[in-house]
């Protein structure tokens, strides 16, 4: 009885995934498991160079990115904890947007602000998959719109002078000849 | 809070009043407030020992949306469609799409369909440039093309990367079997190009 | 350690605090954090995520759109619009300048370093200059990984759209770093270096223990500087840093230091020892590949210390090849094997030695024991096994049988089975089929032959002589008479063991060369069927008054002769006729002809003191028969009676005197007997068994039989070789001759070897058949006639 208490008492020890602690810009403390932590590559590259050290108590801090933004990165991540890795040179291959997972169409309903931050925060800690899905979310919103309803939807200035724009309409007059 | 502002400043313009006047203003429109600063110049102003001193408004956003006289003159300085923006920005529509890193603007649009690619061109000079540059379309290139060989490369050095696009036959086809729809608008691309260089 | 503000907001010289943030702002917390890490080898979390910062920060705000233009009393430009953005040419973006700036601190910082620490080690030599080397290539390699993940969002940004814009001479970090290294401390260093690990390499094989750790760690680096430049990103390594600057030297070093070794050593010990030697150091430099050097130089290396250990001396091992087999070295010779194997060709000569040697024990054998022999199957095929297993066992133990030496054993004992001391007195090259399957006879009749495994065992090794003779239809022939003898005889040991031996020869040889063997033992199968409804038969009629048992052999499958002239005696002729009828009822059609010099009986005596039952041939009971109408008959009339021929009459009788069952009423030598003499009944006759058999086969007609048996093989080999040109010519429809020949040869090769004016003949022949003709205007073209 004895022993097999002992046992079960390291066994439940060795399966206990390491931690590690990211700090937001504004002082807020997140608790990852590292495989997860690991998706942003700056992170995973770090690791590998410095080695894990469970008694670190020290939070990681990540100076470009706030709480709200850190919490949705980190939820993200813990969703996406087990999706294959990325092939490894993805740059040539045809670009689709309409592979969004419903998971992620719903979690990027947000508003712009949210979203751009995502995108930023997805550029800085190098997490590739959250970026393409992020952009996608963009590309997504302007597709089929006119040039106007492009300005409206993010507050794009117009600075062509009338005569700009009337040659800017004809040299793209071909995406309105369906 | 915002990293695409992280000084807090969206916008910082200087302005003369439009001609005969020689009116100076600067608009700046931070995260909190709207600034207006106005010098008022005149042949004394010349004078080395005169100081100036600007006139200084400082309001909020949701003040400015109701100073319809600041309004006007934003309107005379600056234009309407200045005044469309700035009034955007104090309704905290703020543009973070423009304001993003060019190499993200690039890895967004590498996602859109030409046609939107086409229409985004036509909202404003930055995304002008920035859908008629090279980078975009040598990754439009390389994300269409199997493999692009080095002789590929050397061409598109000389003649561009959108050029290549239009003009590579093979992947004309390869596209035209995928897209169908899509191959259209290149041949048609292609014909008002010719038209243009004839002119 | 202090917490640094990261955030810059306001920070730096621009008092709008407009998001561009220079070089001059974060360089130097970066810097001193570079240092840091190159200096102490260690760095915490917290300050590499700042660092990582700060390049991002930096890389990422001069991108920025949203600058303006600086207050009212810059130059003001009247056009309206933000800043930047309505630059003509964003080409040339400050993006480039900037990603420049960093990169070429880093690069300056990087060689500053370097410069510095070379310093400290330019004067060093052998393990000095290697412990210098190796620990700072460590910590060179650990500090610039840390360096390289700072500055990941430069490489992933900067460095990639460079490389992508075909700039030459920028690199990853990472990369960087090695190409600084390379230039700054390799260069300079690695002439003492190499040689240092040179003089290592050489002091281990002198015996001594060494620190390997340094070698690897040297080697390891020098692999790694070979980082292909031109694509940065695609991390595959060219290794010609370390073949250039270690692997030549090496081998070059390898071959001097093998050379005058493995001649001292030669000069100074037998050969023997010096391939255990040459094992040894082989073995050693395969271990050193494993432990230190980079796995590329397997090859070289080996085919280097080959050549110098083994190659250069190859005459001395051939020679002395010779003598370790006239010993009987074998585990001598299995090393040679192994070490000659190595050696591209090597092999050939050791063959060739290794043929002539088998061969030449096999004829010597042989020729110890010829006398004997020619008449004593089991001594020669003992004799010839005995040399085959021994070298078998060699090429098995010491050659790995090695095809090659296969082929060498296989050539060197078909060569002197087939002719040899016993073939060459014999004069016949049949001579060995002959006695082989007089061996089998031996074996398949005595019955010695108990145990399955011996059994089993001894057709195996009969096999193995079989597949080496040549003329495998005499080994046919006389084995198909034999068995023949065997089954009508009853003297078969058992049948089991004739079918084995029948289905081995069918692997070997096919089908065909079995099928007569196999219809003679269903022809002894059928008789047996026969003679049960015979005797059904007889029981429903008159039953005979003596006992009758007859085999009906089909005359195709069997090698006997057709009957010689003989009358059969009265008493057996109710017999013949009764079956004779019974026979032709069953089977319309055949014709049955009696073989009566196979036949035999038993007949019993009342004329002696006691009551005595021989068991006679045919011939013998046909003239003892006689006896019971006249107690003396002259030899003529013998003869007459029985129809039998002088010859074969004379030997029946002589066989007769001698056992002192008849005799010679004239006072004559036996062997001097004349028709006139008269022979009688000899009464006195005695014997200790009641049984006896007094059947002895004709003598004369053995003879004769051999003679037969040879020209009956010459004329099926006429038969088997005028059959495969036809169908070689039938399916050529033209052949050259010579082509023809040896698809000839090739064809028959399983049975026999065909001699070439044999075939010329067969080809003449069928000329005269029409089968063929030659074509006319080309010289020995032969042409195939449907």
């Amino acid at each position: 009885m004895f022993s097999a208490n002992f046992n079960g008492y390291f066994f439940s020890k060795n399966i206990k995934m390491p931690t590690i602690k990211l700090q937001s810009h504004d002082n807020e403390t997140f608790v990852v498991d590292v495989e997860i932590a690991k998706q942003s590559v700056i992170i995973k590259t770090m690791l590998e160079d410095l080695g894990v050290d469970e008694d670190d108590e020290e939070g990681i801090p990540l100076p470009n990115v706030n709480a709200a933004i850190l919490r949705k990165v980190i939820q993200w991540c813990t969703q996406h904890k087990d999706d294959p890795p990325p092939p490894e040179d993805d740059e040539n291959k045809e670009k689709r947007t309409d592979d969004i997972p419903v998971w992620d169409q719903e979690f990027l309903k947000v508003d712009q602000g949210t979203l751009f931050e995502l995108i930023l925060a997805a550029n800085y800690l190098d997490i590739k998959g959250l970026l393409a899905v992020t952009c996608k979310t963009v590309a997504n919103m302007i597709k089929g719109k006119s040039p106007e309803e492009i300005r409206k939807t993010f507050n794009i200035k117009n600075d062509f002078t009338e005569d700009e724009e009337a040659q800017v309409k004809k040299e793209n007059q071909w995406c309105e000849e369906k | 809070m915002k990293s695409l502002f992280k000084d807090g400043v969206l916008l910082e313009l200087s302005e003369q009043a439009p001609s005969p006047s020689k009116d100076f203003v600067n608009m700046k429109v931070t995260l909190t407030e709207f600034q207006w600063n106005y010098w008022k110049i005149n042949p004394s102003c010349l004078r080395s020992d005169t100081r100036l001193a600007p006139t200084e408004i400082k309001e909020s956003h949701a003040d400015l949306l109701n100073d319809y006289d600041m309004q006007t003159d934003i309107k005379r300085f600056f234009g309407a469609h200045m005044l469309e923006y700035v009034k955007e920005l104090c309704s905290g529509h703020f543009d973070y799409f423009p304001r993003l890193k060019k190499s993200l603007q690039i890895y967004i649009m590498s996602f859109m369909e030409l046609e939107d690619i086409g229409r985004l061109a036509q909202t404003s000079k930055h995304f002008r440039e920035l859908c008629n540059s090279e980078q975009l379309w040598e990754h439009i290139v390389e994300s269409h093309c199997d493999t692009i060989t080095p002789d590929m490369r050397l061409f598109a050095g000389e003649v561009g990367w959108k050029h290549v696009f239009f003009t590579n036959k093979l992947q004309l086809q390869a596209q035209m079997r995928r897209h169908q729809k899509r191959a259209l608008f290149v041949a048609k691309l292609s014909e008002t190009k010719l038209s243009t260089a004839q002119t | 350690m202090s917490r640094r503000p990261v955030n810059h907001g306001n920070g730096g010289a621009n008092p709008h605090g407009l998001p561009y943030i220079g070089l001059d702002q974060i360089w130097e917390d970066l810097q001193q954090g570079i240092r840091q890490v190159y200096t102490s080898q260690s760095m915490e979390k917290v300050r590499y995520m700042e660092l990582y910062s700060h390049v991002y920060n930096y890389c990422t705000s001069v991108y920025r759109s949203g600058s303006s233009r600086q207050g009212p009393n810059a130059n003001a430009s009247p056009s309206s619009g933000r800043g930047s953005s309505n630059k003509k040419n964003p080409g040339v973006t400050p993006a480039h300048l900037v990603g420049m700036e960093l990169y070429k601190k880093l690069k300056q910082y990087l060689q500053l370093y370097l410069t510095d620490i070379l310093k400290s080690g330019e004067n060093l030599l052998d393990e000095d200059v290697l412990l210098f080397y190796t620990h700072r290539w460590k910590d060179y390699q650990f500090s610039s990984r840390v360096l390289n993940g700072v500055c990941a969002y430069l490489n992933r940004h900067w460095v990639r759209r460079e490389y992508d814009e075909g700039r030459k001479g920028i690199y990853e970090i990472y990369s960087l770093a090695l190409v600084i290294w390379r230039e700054n401390l390799f260069k300079p260093l690695h002439k003492q270096v190499t040689s240092a690990v040179l003089n290592l390499i050489e002091k281990e094989r002198n015996g001594e223990t060494i620190n390997t750790s340094l070698i690897s760690g040297v080697l390891r680096s020098y692999v790694e500087l070979g980082l292909n430049e031109n694509s940065p990103f695609n991390r595959t390594i060219s290794l010609t840093v370390y073949k250039e600057a270690f692997e030549v030297s090496f081998l070059e070093n390898t071959e001097r230091y093998y050379t005058a070794e493995s001649q001292e050593f030669l000069a100074q010990n037998p050969v023997t020892e010096y391939m255990k030697k040459a094992e040894a150091r082989l073995t050693e430099e395969e271990r050193r590949v494993q432990i230190y050097l980079h796995e590329s130089t397997h090859e070289q290396l080996a085919r280097k210390c080959e050549l110098v250990l083994i190659e250069r001396h190859l005459e001395q091992f051939h020679s002395e090849f010779q003598s370790l087999l006239n010993d009987d070295k074998n585990e001598d010779l299995g090393r040679m094997f192994v070490l000659v194997s190595k050696i591209q060709n090597g092999l050939g000569e050791l063959k060739s030695l290794l043929e002539k040697h088998i061969h030449s024990r096999g004829d010597s054998a042989i020729e110890q024991c010829y006398t004997t022999a020619i008449n004593d199957p089991p001594l020669y095929v003992q004799t010839i096994l005995n040399v085959h297993k021994k070298y078998n066992a060699l090429v098995e133990s010491s050659f790995d049988n090695d095809p090659g030496f296969v082929a060498a054993l296989d050539k060197a004992c078909s060569r002197f089975i087939n002719k040899n001391a016993v073939t060459v007195a014999a004069n016949s090259s049949s001579k060995s089929p002959e006695l082989l399957a007089r061996y089998c006879d031996t074996l398949l009749k005595n019955g010695k032959v108990s145990e399955d495994a011996e059994l089993e065992a001894t057709l195996k090794e009969i096999m193995t002589v079989f597949r080496y003779i040549d003329d495998k239809d005499v080994f046919q022939t006389f084995y198909s008479k034999m068995l023949a003898r065997r089954l009508v005889q009853h003297t078969s040991a058992s049948d089991d063991a004739e079918a084995q031996m029948i289905s081995r020869l069918k692997q070997t040889c096919g089908f065909e060369y079995t099928s007569k063997l196999q219809r003679m033992f269903q022809d002894i199968g059928v008789s047996k069927d026969l003679n049960e409804n015979f005797r059904g038969h007889l029981q429903k009629s008159t039953p005979l008054d003596i006992d009758f048992t007859i085999q009906v052999l089909c005359s195709g499958s069997w090698p006997f002769q057709q009957c010689v002239e003989f009358r059969l005696p009265v008493e057996l002729e109710k017999s013949y006729q009764r079956f004779t009828d019974f026979y032709a009822q069953q089977h319309t059609g055949r014709k049955l002809s009696w073989l009566y010099q196979m036949s035999k009986g038993e007949i019993v005596t009342n004329c002696f003191k006691s009551r005595y039952t021989f068991q006679a041939s045919t011939f013998q009971m046909a003239i003892l028969l006689q006896y019971n109408s006249a107690s003396s008959y002259t030899v003529q009339q013998l003869a007459d009676s029985t129809k039998l021929k002088m010859d074969i009459l004379l030997q029946v009788l002589h066989h007769l005197l001698r056992c002192k069952i008849l005799q010679c009423k004239d006072s004559v030598e036996i062997v001097d007997l004349k028709p006139h003499n008269e022979i009688e009944l000899c009464l006195a006759y005695k014997s200790k068994k009641l049984r006896v058999n007094i059947n002895k086969p004709v003598k004369t007609e053995l003879k004769q039989e051999q003679e037969v048996t040879h020209k009956h093989i010459e004329e099926n080999r006429k038969m088997l070789i005028q059959a495969a040109i036809v169908r070689i010519m039938k399916m050529r429809k033209q052949q050259k001759h010579q082509q023809l020949l040896s698809e000839v040869l090739a064809q028959l090769s399983t049975r026999f070897k065909p001699r070439v004016p044999v075939i010329k003949k067969c080809i003449d022949s069928l000329i005269d058949k029409e089968y063929l003709e030659r074509v006319e205007g080309e010289k020995d073209t032969y042409q195939y006639l449907a």
